[in-house]
């Protein structure tokens, strides 16, 4: 299934292309901690879930065309 | 005394006396410091119905116990008074370098009251404090009024003024230090023109004395080293993006703000993101005395029309002159933030006060004769030119000098000013975080994130994830925040730190780390629960004042937006506040009525009268 990634802040730097934005083609009934394998994200970089507008855990199993955002937790002012 | 300096110095500018004053060790242990002792004193000595021009209003500048002692991000001040905007108390916060430098120079609260004859300027100098006379510079810009300033005392002075904001009384003008951070909110630059004060102006060399050195120097090393440890393999994210980077985040919650708060998504957000930002307009971090984050921005615009440079933008500037105003044009945005410093206004209101006249110009209700020209969504140009006739109070510019909220009613339309007691609102919908949305609604200055941002846990994940959406849980959380802020506002560190690192990094956020530092540095020997208490205690002396200002239940308000309309689209969309529902459980959490009165038994409790 078509997955739309979007990283943020430091996880940037997992993009597999030049775009913190991109697809990504998963299994159906993958899981939001395929996406972190997939990419090779460490387990000790930080980071919240956001899927769909919804904030998510990593357990959670995705749909086709879900967006999924991986972002670094930090403040706003 | 440890940590405090155990004095506060009163000026009478009516009378062009000063005076030094012991602090009362008692007060000190009960208020803390900074926000703390503020309200002790306005309750102590004002009547809360006076005109916030009246020469009774006080103005207090007020640091805390470990400001300038090297705790980490140990340099944050208060400036509390009784505010032109919102007719509430007000407590309005900065950091920089001339909190430390304050501190430095010998008291823990400078307090004015009356009003100069003539401009007139407060220069301290180890300990010794003159008023000098200010006409030279009365109508001077922030960056001259600086300069000429260090020039006039000494090289090594830092400077708090007004600029021709704060001179005009523009409602939402601000108090500006070390030429680019800012206690902004709630018109305390109006106040302080209205007083005839341009400025204040410190230098001090004398370190503060600890109680327990030992102590101090473990816990602050510990401190340090545990932030060294989470920032080994990258600097840490808010010194790469600032705040910033929140554009990102509210967006794909459907929470950012976007004209006038009428949708919580910008279909352009990324133009004005945090890594654009970074990508185009950073030039270097800047960091705040004996600090280790370095969240501020050093940053240029070159685009032709809206060059400049400064310090700038925060999350709230790029909210409030970017999405809220369908702008997209960052470096317009940045420029507007650099016209806003020079200027002395704050850059939420201002942003917030053009949405608003925009807002109301498309709908027909603002004749195009009374601006002088249209006022289109997402005119980058118009923009710079208001913010700059506002701090002049010129043509138009005189409306948006009185805040949104001032504006709207004038035209018949005061619904449509985005305000809690008429204060503008931060950069998250309450309505995608529900939260926030009753922090707002009773936080005792108005619509202000910094009296419990709860966008920590709701929206950021620190410390973790708790669902924007949802509210049942929000009014037990609010509480706790409200009550742990104030513990922090009052001792004079960065809420960026404590956090952090001078809370237990739960949802709870017990004071502990507050509470070692505290007493390794004033040897006062706080509890946890003397601490917490002394926060509860600070919070509703706060409530008390605004109580008998005349507020109640009835200024712990949303804009009908918020309670009546459902978010019209994206990941919020359906959703209302739900802040009456908060409210009750709120207020009963509190030990206040139904009607946001504080009972007796709770004050008797607090050792309020």
């Amino acid at each position: 299934m078509n997955l739309e990634i979007k990283l943020f802040g430091f996880l940037r730097k997992y993009s597999p292309r030049s775009e913190d934005a991109f697809f990504l083609d998963l299994p159906d009934g993958s899981k939001v901690r395929d996406i972190i394998s997939t990419l090779k994200i460490p387990d000790n970089e930080a980071r919240i879930v956001v899927i769909n507008g919804r904030h998510a855990g990593e357990d959670a199993v995705l749909k086709a065309d879900d967006e999924v955002v991986l972002m670094t937790p930090i403040e706003g002012g | 005394m440890y940590g405090w300096r155990g004095k506060v110095l009163r000026v009478d500018l009516t009378e062009g006396t000063i005076a030094e004053e012991k602090l009362d060790p008692k007060a000190a242990k009960d208020y803390i410091g900074g926000r703390g002792l503020g309200i002790y004193y306005m309750n102590k000595e004002m009547d809360p119905k006076i005109d916030p021009f009246s020469p009774e209003n006080l103005f207090i500048m007020a640091v805390g116990p470990l400001t300038a002692t090297k705790t980490p991000t140990g340099s944050r001040y208060m400036i509390m008074t009784k505010s032109p905007l919102t007719g509430s108390v007000t407590c309005s916060n900065s950091g920089g370098k001339f909190p430390k430098e304050m501190k430095r120079s010998g008291f823990d609260a400078l307090i004015f009251k009356g009003s100069a004859k003539e401009p007139v300027y407060l220069w301290i100098e180890n300990g010794k404090a003159e008023l000098r006379s200010a006409k030279k510079i009365w109508g001077k810009t922030v960056n001259e009024t600086t300069d000429i300033l260090i020039n006039e005392t000494s090289p090594k002075a830092k400077v708090a003024c007004i600029g021709p904001a704060g001179e005009k009384r523009v409602l939402i003008s601000a108090v500006m230090n070390d030429k680019d951070r800012s206690a902004a909110r709630s018109g305390v630059g109006a106040v302080m023109g209205s007083k005839n004060l341009k400025a204040v102006v410190v230098h001090g060399e004398e370190d503060i004395p600890i109680h327990d050195e030992e102590k101090f120097k473990e816990l602050r090393n510990g401190a340090l080293n545990k932030f060294k440890e989470v920032s080994k393999d990258a600097p840490p994210i808010l010194r790469v993006y600032g705040t910033s980077y929140a554009v990102g985040s509210t967006q794909k919650i459907g929470a950012l703000p976007t004209k006038n708060f009428q949708y919580g998504t910008f279909d352009n957000w990324e133009k004005v993101s945090g890594q654009t930002m970074v990508d185009n307009f950073l030039e270097k971090p800047k960091f705040c005395a004996d600090c280790p984050i370095g969240c501020g921005r050093g940053s240029k615009v070159t685009e032709p029309g809206f060059e400049g440079e400064g310090e700038g933008a925060e999350y709230e500037t790029i909210y409030a002159f970017g999405p809220d105003c369908m702008n997209d044009n960052l470096a317009s945005v940045l420029k507007a933030n650099y016209v806003c410093n020079e200027l002395g206004l704050d850059t939420i209101s201002m942003g917030s006060a053009i949405a608003c006249a925009m807002e109301l110009y498309d709908k027909g209700y603002i004749p195009e004769s009374d601006i002088g020209k249209p006022l289109n969504w997402g005119d980058a140009g118009a923009i710079i030119e208001f913010v700059e006739k506002t701090a002049y109070r010129e043509g138009f510019g005189d409306k948006l000098a009185e805040g949104s909220y001032r504006l709207a009613e004038s035209y018949g339309h005061p619904e449509l000013a985005m305000v809690s007691k008429k204060l503008d609102l931060p950069g998250y919908d309450p309505r995608g975080v529900q939260g926030l949305g009753l922090a707002y609604a009773t936080s005792p200055i108005g619509g202000s994130h910094m009296r419990a941002q709860t966008a920590y846990f709701e929206v950021f994940g620190v410390p973790c994830i708790v669902d924007p959406q949802k509210w049942e849980e929000k009014p037990r959380l609010v509480k706790i925040h409200q009550d742990m802020v104030s513990i922090l506002d009052s001792t004079g560190v960065c809420y960026f730190f404590a956090i952090r690192y001078f809370v237990n990094p739960v949802l709870e956020v017990t004071p502990e780390g507050f509470c070692n530092f505290l007493n390794a540095v004033t040897g006062a020997e706080y509890t946890i629960e003397e601490l917490q208490k002394a926060g509860e205690r600070i919070f509703n002396a706060e409530r008390q004042f605004l109580v008998k200002a005349g507020l109640s239940r009835k200024d712990d308000t949303l804009p009908d937006r918020f309670v009546k309309e459902p978010m019209p689209e994206g990941p919020a969309k359906g959703l209302v506040s739900h802040l009456d529902e908060m409210l009750d459980a709120y207020y009963s959490l509190r030990g206040w009525d139904n009607n946001g009165i504080p009972t007796k038994e709770k004050l008797e409790e607090l050792g309020l009268e």
